[in-house]
Parts: structure tokens; sequence; C-alpha cells
């Protein structure tokens, strides 16, 4: 296994490489019944998560609702 | 009798929109919605977080709430256009208020960068409710580019100012007769709801005034209950503004005469 590097929401960290999408977000504190992901600005459908393997130096966004006018 | 309220063939029960910004908790946001009987609310979306575990705002939205998602943070067409499309893919809808801002002064729309974002959203398929500076052309090409209804500023947002753009709003009121005038932002106090339904507006959509009171249920039930009376003034005003006088009594002759 080696190191990639993800900007993931503005943040640039290293992680294991393979990684899939979808354990990922799971591994994550967050509800993911509400976000969206985007990778390189292209929009990553929830039925595409578990096939999408991320890649060195890609862009990841998480998105999510907040209170808003 | 009221005729229906529709925005893209949907029939709607209030003519008061609430906007879920600024508020103490979620669950005041919750009540507020609630006790209101408002049916639709705007929300945006932004990064998360990943250290703050936040909750998930839409948990406190009753269902069957329309969800209108703000472009906000978008500068430019192109940016709000990216926006409307991941709230889509989130799954709640394609209702979408195109919000584009590049001045952080005043918070003005760009009617131009709105109006190239409507073109793109509506032919989509999404559902366009614009916010934008009360401009007859804006506002006709927005109607033009599928706007499902357009929503001219009564004040600067957050400003509480309540109907500067009175005259400007009530051009729009006059002229564009496709779809519904939704005055947003500005609406600082009960009596400006009324009064912008009382010039003819078809809804009204509150945010900071409601959110950043000290008791924001009550408040908004105040502001619902303005709305309808002012939409019942509107409906039934028989009296024209003049600036000559009109004598209410007879003005021949004194006494017998």
């Amino acid at each position: 296994m080696r190191a990639m590097q993800l900007t993931i929401n503005g943040k640039n960290s290293n992680f294991p490489s393979p990684l899939n999408l979808q354990d990922y977000l799971k591994k994550q504190n967050i509800d993911l019944e509400a976000i969206v992901v985007e990778i390189n600005e292209k929009i990553i459908k929830k039925t595409e998560w578990p096939t999408t393997i991320l890649q060195e130096n890609d862009v990841v966004e998480l998105i999510m609702f907040v209170g808003g006018g | 009798m009221d005729k229906p309220f529709i925005i893209a063939g949907k029939e709607l029960k209030g003519r008061f929109l609430l906007g879920t910004g600024k508020f103490g908790s979620k669950e005041i946001l919750r009540d507020t919605i609630l006790q209101s009987g408002t049916q639709i609310v705007t929300v945006a979306l932004r990064r998360i977080d990943l250290n703050l575990n936040e909750e998930n705002i839409l948990s406190y939205i009753p269902k069957g709430t329309i969800l209108l998602t703000n472009t906000s943070g978008a500068r430019n067409a192109k940016e709000a256009v990216r926006i409307a499309r991941l709230a889509r893919e989130a799954g709640y809808g394609n209702w979408i208020k195109i919000e584009v801002i590049n001045d952080s002064k005043y918070l003005l729309p760009d009617n131009n960068e709105t109006i190239k974002a409507t073109e793109v959203l509506a032919s989509e398929g999404f559902i366009i409710l614009p916010y934008m500076h009360p401009d007859l052309y804006a506002a006709r090409a927005l109607v033009k580019a599928g706007a499902a209804a357009v929503m001219p500023l009564g004040s600067l947002i957050g400003s509480n100012l309540g109907l500067e753009m009175k005259m400007m709003i009530k051009i729009l009121i006059d002229e564009i007769d496709e779809v519904p005038i939704i005055v947003d932002a500005g609406i600082g106090i009960p009596e400006h709801a009324k009064q912008a339904m009382e010039l003819g507006a078809d809804a009204v959509l509150v945010n900071t005034a409601v959110a950043t009171a000290t008791d924001p249920v009550k408040i908004a039930k105040a502001f619902a209950e303005a709305v309808i009376t002012g939409r019942n003034n509107y409906l039934t005003k028989t009296a024209d503004q003049s600036f000559m006088a009109s004598a209410s009594s007879p003005l021949t002759g004194y006494l017998h005469d």
C-alpha cells in the first residue's frame, strides 16, 4: 500500500492507496443521507460511490445542507 | 375569493416563505416552520466541516416542506449553476433560489449573471426562483429565460429596512403577469410584509427578522398573519391614492341649500 495526496474540502492530506470513496465516507462522522460529493468538479452520484476509487491529487468536495436565506 | 397561489404548477397554501439561516437552534427552526405554517423554506449548501459532526438540518425540516436551495456563495452564473446541480444531486428536489452576489458590502444581486444562470438551469428542468434587483427589463429577461417566479429585494439583505424599493417592485407587480412576484430581503417587521402584500406581491420571504428575534416562533406567526391581512387588504382595496382631494361629503351648498 502506498500513500497518495488528496485535497478534501480544501485540506491536503495523505491517504493510503487504493481508497474507495464509499469506504472513506463511511469512516467519517457524517450523516451520508443528505450529502453530495464532487471530485474534480464532477458530481459523483450516490450509486457511483461504491465503485469510485480516489486517485492521487483528486480534489474532493463534500457538501451538506445548512441554514440559509 | 382569492386566486390560487401557484409556482411552477404547484398550488401553495401560504404566501409566507421562510429562510432558515441564523436560527439559534435547529429545534427553534423546526418549531418556527411548524407554527408559521410556511410551506417553502430556503436552505444553503456548504462544505462539511469534518471535525464538527454537524447535524443534518434537513432532519429538522418537516416532511412535505418544499426545499428551496439557494446558490449563496456564487459570484457568477457558472458558480450558481454548479451549486444548483449539487443541490439536485442531493435528492431533495429541484427548486433553486438563484442568488449571484459579488459585492460584499451591499450583497446586491447581479441581475446579468442571474439571468444567465436562469437560462441554463431552466433548460435543465430546474424550478428557478431568482433573487433580483427590481428592474423591469431584468424581470422580463428572467421570465423569458424560464424563471418560475421573480424575487425582487425589498431592501438590502439583513437590513430590516422594509420596502425601500417599493416603486420599482410595484412596477414589476403591474407589468409581470406570467409568474408570481415574491418580495425577498429587507422585510424587517410584520408591517413590512403587510405592505408588500398590499402592494400586490404574491408572497414574501423573510429570514433575518424571524431568526434573530427573541421569539422566532411568535414573530413568524405574526409575519404569516400580516401576509394574510395584507393580501386581504389588497384584494378588497377600493380606495385609490390620489394627490388631489376627493370629497367624501356633499360639497354643494350649506346645510339646506
